[in-house]
């Protein structure tokens, strides 16, 4: 269901193939084609080898929580308190996270190490933002 | 490691503005009563600033960004001074602690003698300090505001995750936030003095970012801070003992790198002035810093650890928290007043070496050595 009252991303130069392809429900990253470092947030090059060659890669959208917090204020216009923010780790990358609400899930069922998986919420014709929701393993 | 500024400057003068909620006064008032205060603390005259540095910056979603009404830059502290013989000038966004880096590098490399530092701070009536406005979000928010994040959330997420690996407790952030409360009775600017809290207080507060109440939030005021610096040479000749800079560190892990600029150390060092933007960063910044071990500054902050008489005496004039919100300069202003011996009530006994410490766990933080000596 499109909700037109949240916050929606304004892509960039650097992210539009991110956004491009969350439209099309899948989860893609800039991979390194020379030592296969995932780079959130997309940059034009690797940080660890520097090399410029970098592919967007769908990533399987598997991962788990490695931490969140529950927002109890009224902050965020389209966000009705409580709702949980967590950073998800993806599977693919140690220290590789997403920052997510969490979807088919009531709040206080959220713990650190939870498993997720992605899914997509539609915000509008053009805009889908990835999310996460609990994985059974 | 960089030595090269060991005891090139010190802190020669503070100034003070009331901190208050609300206000009929301009937020340049605030600025221009500290950094008079400042100057004339300093034994020095408007016209003997030749230097300064602020970070004016406005944060939060309701921030107007208008000099002299939520921020005060360089031009207008310049120009309402009416500062003479300023030759280098420099604004930057960020916590107070950068302008004080600025303003050393600038007298060490001689590009000016006396350098104000200036920090004032907005409360906006009826405007949330966090607020998103905006119905789009680019930058590094296109990331979080479509999940309703908060920047200050991330520090929500970060305790989350601290007290799963380590097992501290509410309680034992408590214990911080009660030490923080205990030194602000001791400080005359400070607006929580005069009102203690108790656990009973804390645990029914409300949540702001859940594990983060509203007493682990920085306490948001309109008011202002300054100090002065010098050379050390010239700082002999002035009416203050000067606190010394013995050192400094700017980096993600300034842990070793700030004992190791200005070769104090640990076990030289009587107080810590930490930043606590948020309370837990007290519990970082000790761990980062090495004052305890990894996972057990909520044990180190236990019984008094850090209470004035304690273990290690840390944020000795109440912080963010206590005082108020001034991004770090109420640090570096107390720092400066225990190592000059001016702390009255606070002072801790035949102190030789604050360290003063300001930033969070994702950004680089700057740490600096005060010393009494030269």
């Amino acid at each position: 269901m499109a909700d037109s009252t949240k916050v929606i991303p304004h892509a960039d130069l650097e992210t539009t193939p991110y956004w491009e392809a969350a439209r099309e429900h899948k989860l893609k990253l800039p991979k390194c084609s020379q030592d296969g470092t995932f780079v959130f947030p997309p940059r034009p090059i690797c940080p660890k080898c520097h090399s410029d060659k970098l592919e967007w890669t769908e990533l399987s959208g598997r991962g788990a929580v490695y931490t969140f917090t529950i927002m109890h204020d009224k902050m965020v216009a389209g966000f009705d308190p409580p709702y949980v923010v967590a950073q998800v780790e993806l599977e693919e990358q140690a220290g590789l996270r997403l920052q997510s609400n969490i979807l088919e899930c009531p709040v206080p069922d959220v713990y650190i190490g939870m498993p997720v998986e992605v899914t997509f919420e539609d915000r509008s014709e053009e805009i889908s933002v990835p999310q996460f929701r609990p994985r059974s393993s | 490691m960089d030595k090269s500024m060991r005891n090139k400057t010190a802190i020669v003068g503070v100034g003070y503005s009331d901190m208050v909620r609300k206000t009929d006064r301009s937020l340049g008032s605030f600025a221009i009563e500290a950094a008079m205060q400042a100057i004339t603390d300093a034994g020095l005259k408007p016209k003997d600033i030749d230097g300064y540095a602020g970070t004016p910056v406005a944060f939060g979603g309701g921030a107007m960004h208008l000099d002299g009404v939520d921020e005060i830059s360089d031009r207008y502290i310049i120009s309402s001074l009416g500062l003479p013989n300023i030759r280098w000038a420099l604004d930057i966004n960020g916590l107070t602690s950068i302008s004080l880096v600025q303003a050393m590098q600038a007298l060490a490399v001689g590009a000016c003698d006396y350098a104000l530092v200036v920090r004032a701070m907005y409360n906006p009536v009826g405007v949330r300090y966090n607020q998103s406005r905006s119905p789009e979000a680019g930058g590094p928010g296109q990331f979080t505001d479509p999940y309703g994040l908060v920047p200050m959330g991330r520090h929500a997420q970060w305790l989350q995750r601290y007290m799963h690996d380590s097992g501290a407790t509410k309680e034992d952030l408590f214990n911080v936030v009660k030490a923080l409360r205990d030194h602000a009775q001791l400080n005359p600017y400070a607006y929580w003095r005069g009102k203690d809290i108790t656990l009973e207080d804390y645990l029914a507060s409300r949540w702001i970012y859940e594990p983060l109440c509203l007493f682990d939030c920085d306490m948001p005021l309109t008011g202002a801070g300054a100090v002065v610096l010098t050379t050390a040479e010239r700082a002999k000749d002035l009416p203050n003992p000067p606190a010394y800079i013995s050192g400094f560190a700017s980096t993600y892990e300034p842990g070793e790198a700030v004992f190791e600029a200005s070769g104090i150390g640990r076990d030289e060092v009587q107080a810590a002035q930490l930043y606590d933007g948020y309370i837990h960063m007290i519990w970082f910044w000790l761990e980062k810093l090495g004052l305890c071990g990894k996972g057990e500054a909520y044990k180190f902050t236990r019984d008094g650890g850090i209470s004035l008489g304690g273990t290690l005496p840390v944020t000795t004039f109440g912080g963010s928290q206590g005082e108020g919100r001034l991004h770090g300069m109420g640090h570096i202003r107390e720092g400066a007043m225990q190592v000059m011996g001016r702390a009255g009530e606070r002072q801790v006994p035949d102190l030789e070496n604050c360290i003063v410490a300001c930033g969070f766990e994702s950004v680089p933080g700057h740490a600096f050595m005060f010393s009494r000596g030269s």
